[in-house]
């Protein structure tokens, strides 16, 4: 069993003009070993939620710098085969379904011809064929996979 | 005369002085759309970008040279043969230009760039002779050769098709 700590240990102890309670940085050697556990074990889901939010951030970028490569690229390109066949392309599709919101976040800037990676990407068959309606018409088919979006809950 | 600097190092053959901008960036509508007068939709052939762009139902859905062809010439155009020797002896007696890329009047023609089979680019002629091309999402320009969006991208112009105009339609004429 763990003894309580009520003292700091000899060399911890900070010298006698920042003693008292604002100054003590390490109150927590003061805890049973026990109570210093559960601590963590509390702060666990924060720290979660704290890498998660850091892998999304990387994700975001990554996905920024690709589609700007991409957009450069293929700015003054007219085949599609050769737009959808741009290595850039690839590697956005790549980074699998996570990217679908940064995807419909650019479309709300401007109608760009993502939707080939949107029906790649996107899991369910019925959503593939959302827009067909107006094939050749970027800015519909970028109003219809907005909407869709919303639905979801991926964009504001 | 405005200028504009990305284009000319993605088209080196496009020099400063030789080609006019014509229309902001817009991405509603590409080089084929814009060679058939339409700048409301994309078009190309192939089934596998279907519905990203449109293209008649009832003709070839294939990314070929041929494809496109057939897709003007169900609007009017015809192929434009090579020039033979009696037309190069023309030039000689009128002093006018045989080539397939001049102009002819009471015609318009498009240009089909490509490299192979593959269709990369389309411009149009215009009535003075100079060409009007759509460049790819960017802007609309217009260019005094064909030779000047020639590149890697792009190809060369493979096929020249040609359409007789009314009388109304054509000032020079």
């Amino acid at each position: 069993m763990s003894a309580v700590v009520t003292e700091y240990p000899a060399f911890h102890k900070p010298p006698e003009q920042y003693s008292g309670e604002r100054y003590d940085n390490f109150r927590f050697l003061k805890l049973p070993i026990q109570a210093r556990t559960a601590s963590l074990y509390e702060l666990a889901p924060a720290v979660k939620m704290l890498e998660q939010n850091y892998n999304q951030d990387r994700l975001h970028q990554k996905f920024l710098n690709l589609a700007k490569k991409w957009k450069a690229d293929v700015k003054f390109l007219s085949s599609p085969s050769r737009i959808f066949g741009n290595e850039n392309y690839f590697q956005i599709i790549r980074l699998g379904s996570a990217i679908v919101p940064y995807i419909l976040q650019d479309l709300q800037k401007q109608p760009f011809p993502w939707f080939h990676a949107l029906r790649i990407l996107v899991e369910d068959e019925n959503d593939k064929n959302i827009g067909v309606q107006y094939a050749g018409d970027d800015r519909k088919m970028a109003e219809c996979w907005i909407e869709w979006g919303k639905k979801q809950k991926l964009i504001a | 005369m405005e200028r504009d600097l990305e284009l000319e190092m993605a088209f080196p053959n496009l020099l400063p002085g030789e080609y006019n901008l014509k229309s902001p960036v817009d991405p509603t509508y590409n080089c084929l759309a814009f060679a058939a007068d339409i700048d409301t939709k994309r078009l190309w052939p192939g089934k596998e970008y279907y519905p990203l762009y449109d293209w008649p139902r009832h003709l070839t859905n294939e990314d070929t040279i041929e494809c496109v062809c057939e897709y003007f010439a169900a609007i009017g155009y015809k192929v434009c043969l090579r020039p033979s020797w009696w037309a190069y002896l023309f030039k000689i007696l009128t002093l006018r230009d045989p080539s397939i890329f001049a102009l002819e009047r009471g015609f318009e023609k498009i240009a089909i760039y490509g490299i192979a089979k593959e269709p990369l680019h389309l411009s149009k002629q215009i009535p003075d002779g100079r060409w009007k091309s759509k460049l790819g999402y960017g802007r609309d320009i217009e260019h005094n050769t064909l030779k000047a969006l020639e590149c890697q991208d792009y190809g060369k112009p493979v096929v020249i098709m040609k359409k007789r105009i009314s009388n109304a339609n054509n000032p020079t004429s």
